[in-house]
């Protein structure tokens, strides 16, 4: 009873802070729309070249070394990053993750079947992210296969190679050489433009911002006078403190559903039909939020030092987790700090619902919000153990 | 017997801000607590209320001890802390209404209890606004309501008239008495030492963690050997009535300022006849002759070497 009042009364009072709402409700929304409209761009015509392509086959025949030399070529070098990968669900992951746009695979008996005059495949596996740079990745392949970069000398029979590696230079008679086009989407699916893209990361972001909350649910009665009264009243310090946390999580749902709803209705944002585990994954975000403000509370040496630590913080993991723009990670440091980044693994667990992405990535982006959670709790019992026994 | 503390010492590092303190409070008192800033009043009422650890000593309030009753106990005690603590973006109402569900206050009885301790502290008109709206006083005002929602037992203020106008300041000290008067026992501390002077029933003056003296005001005022004051208000006062009243053996002092004669004598040696009769002798018309008796300021200005405000 005490405990839902106190949740109550901090809805209550979190609900009339005129200017929490704007920033936590109106400034998302507004910000959707301006960033899905003016970076619709980088999810359909941008400035061409250096798309980030992974190539993967385990074939070390000399239909590889055909394949490998027509990619070299100085005019694909122009359009083409190509990024070599050395294992195919790495690959697979690596795309879903927007670090590769596309992935161009060999199966192992590539040079086998194609020695034998039987037919080949070549699969261009690509995150449905865009309809230009699949497009453009499968006209330069598909220039290779036609182009007969790789034939038989006609003539010469099966086993015998001729490749130059200048596009363009077909022969006829070569072995049939399939293109497989696929994207690690479902199939009816339609790309993401710009405005469901944003609607994701804004969303996110906007949820994290909710630090703030949980950093303020702890100083508001840890650092004011409001303290004594609290702590002088029958109740349950941990009560109080879970009754507060769930009032500020219940701001959180007001929030996730209106900037959902209004976005779906006013905008048209493709939320999928998995509206509940989408919002599932964004409350399980105003968790860690919550967790990780009450650490940063708890370790700051004072209000000030907290929120440049929360601006800084928030900015900093939306930009790795792409919330501003999509970026490449590599294989390099990038796609190690954003594990770190609670914004990467909330936009990847709604990726996963709203496009199906690949099996286990939901799973793995729950575990490492809930670790992040336990970390900042971790962080908060050593750093703040001595200001926590004040208040509990 | 109210509250019960024996022997209580309390540092903050190297200083003591509670110095084997005791001290027992009777049901029905209204107990002041006087001392100037940093005397240890603050640090002795959140010792009290558990909110302080201490390094040794024995507490009983309302005869148990706090640490192994703590609800229980703290149903019976209302606190009014030095600064405000209210929340300023809900209303009057919804404030205290907070604090009667924290309290185990439900349903109508709450709902009565909240009208009533508005109504105490005279907001039942402004029970809808909000304290950032309030005046300073009416803020306070609230800060007690707060407190006295589940009518408890005991109720501790520690300064609560601090920053105030006169005007709220008289009705606080107003409502204090009443509450008093309803049968709950209060522990009131302030270095304000007219409120104190004017509403307790007993006193304790308290210096650097230690009480220095307690009793009713005037036991207090017994303590010390005070040299009474009084002032002769007559026309221009010359030289000669300056003589003649010199001659009183029992004045220990006669000046002459723009307020009138200024006469000092020993405590109950008040040689009042002998001035009125010279003053007729030299021919002068009595306008008036203010006494000043010895105040708490006075009594801590002598027990301690410093003044409340110090």
């Amino acid at each position: 009873m005490k405990l839902w009042k106190i949740a109550y009364t901090t809805f209550l009072r979190k609900s009339r802070d005129k200017q929490e709402l704007l920033t936590s409700i109106l400034l998302p929304l507004v910000l959707i729309l301006i960033l899905g409209s003016a970076l619709q761009g980088n999810f359909t015509s941008q400035t061409l070249g250096n798309i980030p392509v992974g190539f993967y086959t385990e074939d070390e025949g000399p239909g590889r070394e055909s394949f490998e030399e027509f990619l070299e070529h100085e005019e694909i070098r122009e359009w083409l990053n190509i990024i070599p990968v050395s294992d195919y669900e790495e690959g697979v992951k690596m795309v879903n993750d927007l670090d590769l746009l596309v992935l161009i695979s060999l199966p192992p008996d590539f040079s086998e079947r194609i020695s034998q005059g039987l037919e080949a495949e070549i699969e261009v596996l690509d995150a449905g992210v865009s309809e230009l740079y699949p497009s453009i990745v499968n006209s330069i392949v598909r220039s290779y296969v036609q182009g007969g970069n790789l034939y038989f000398a006609v003539g010469s029979g099966p086993g015998q190679w001729m490749g130059n590696g200048n596009p363009g230079e077909g022969t006829e008679g070569a072995t049939e050489v399939q293109l497989i086009e696929r994207n690690t989407f479902r199939g009816d699916n339609e790309p993401i433009r710009g405005i469901d893209y944003y609607a994701v990361t804004m969303l996110v972001m906007f949820v994290m911002w909710g630090i703030f909350s949980g950093s303020q649910s702890l100083t508001e009665d840890l650092f004011t006078p409001m303290k004594i009264r609290i702590n002088t009243a029958p109740v349950s310090r941990l009560n109080y403190f879970i009754g507060k946390n769930f009032g500020v999580l219940g701001t959180f749902i007001v929030q996730i559903l209106t900037i959902i709803l209004f976005t779906k209705y006013a905008y048209g944002v493709n939320w999928g039909e998995n509206i509940l585990p989408i919002i599932g994954i964004s409350l399980l975000l105003s968790f860690v939020a919550i967790s990780l403000g009450i650490a940063v509370a708890l370790i700051s040496p004072s209000e000030n030092a907290s929120t440049s630590i929360i601006n800084g913080f928030v900015v900093v993991a939306t930009y790795i987790a792409g919330g501003f723009f999509p970026i490449n990670h590599g294989e390099g440091i990038l796609s190690l700090v954003r594990n770190f980044s609670p914004n990467y693994h909330a936009q990847r667990g709604i990726f996963h619902f709203l496009y199906g992405t690949e099996p286990g990535a939901l799973t793995e982006s729950i575990l490492w919000l809930l670790g992040i959670t336990l970390f900042a709790f971790v962080i908060s019992l050593i750093f703040g153990r001595r200001r926590i026994s004040e208040y509990l | 017997m109210v509250l019960n503390v024996k022997d209580l010492v309390k540092r903050y590092g190297e200083e003591t801000a509670i110095d084997h303190l005791d001290l027992s409070i009777d049901e029905g008192e209204i107990f002041g607590l006087l001392g100037p800033n940093g005397a240890g009043k603050t640090t002795l009422i959140n010792s009290v209320l558990g909110l302080t650890k201490t390094e040794s000593g024995h507490m009983e309030v309302l005869g148990k001890k706090l640490a192994s009753n703590g609800n229980g106990v703290k149903k019976e005690i209302g606190v009014v802390p030095q600064d405000l603590a209210i929340y300023e973006d809900l209303t009057a109402y919804e404030n205290v209404d907070l604090f009667a569900s924290l309290y185990g206050l439900k349903g109508q009885q709450k709902k009565e209890r909240v009208e009533e301790a508005l109504e105490f502290v005279g907001l039942a008109d402004k029970k809808k606004q909000y304290p950032k709206k309030f005046s300073g006083g009416m803020k306070r005002r609230l800060n007690i309501a707060m407190a006295i929602v589940h009518q408890p037992k005991l109720v501790i203020m520690d300064e609560p008239t601090v920053g105030i106008d006169p005007q709220s300041r008289n009705q606080i000290l107003e409502s204090v008495k009443t509450l008093n008067q309803r049968g709950i026992t209060i522990i009131y501390t302030s270095h304000y030492m007219e409120e104190v002077e004017a509403i307790c029933t007993r006193i304790a003056i308290m210096d650097r963690g230690r009480i220095i003296a307690r009793g009713t005001k005037e036991e207090l005022k017994q303590l010390i050997d005070f040299e009474e004051k009084g002032i002769l208000l007559v026309d221009r006062p010359g030289e000669g009535l300056k003589t003649a009243l010199k001659a009183i053996e029992e004045l220990n002092d006669v000046e002459i300022s723009q307020e009138g004669v200024t006469l000092t004598w020993g405590k109950g040696n008040q040689p009042l006849t002998r001035i009125m009769r010279i003053v007729d002798e030299q021919g002068y018309q009595l306008k008036g002759l203010k006494i000043q008796e010895p105040n708490l300021e006075n009594v801590f200005l002598t027990l301690t070497g410093k003044t409340l405000r110090d």
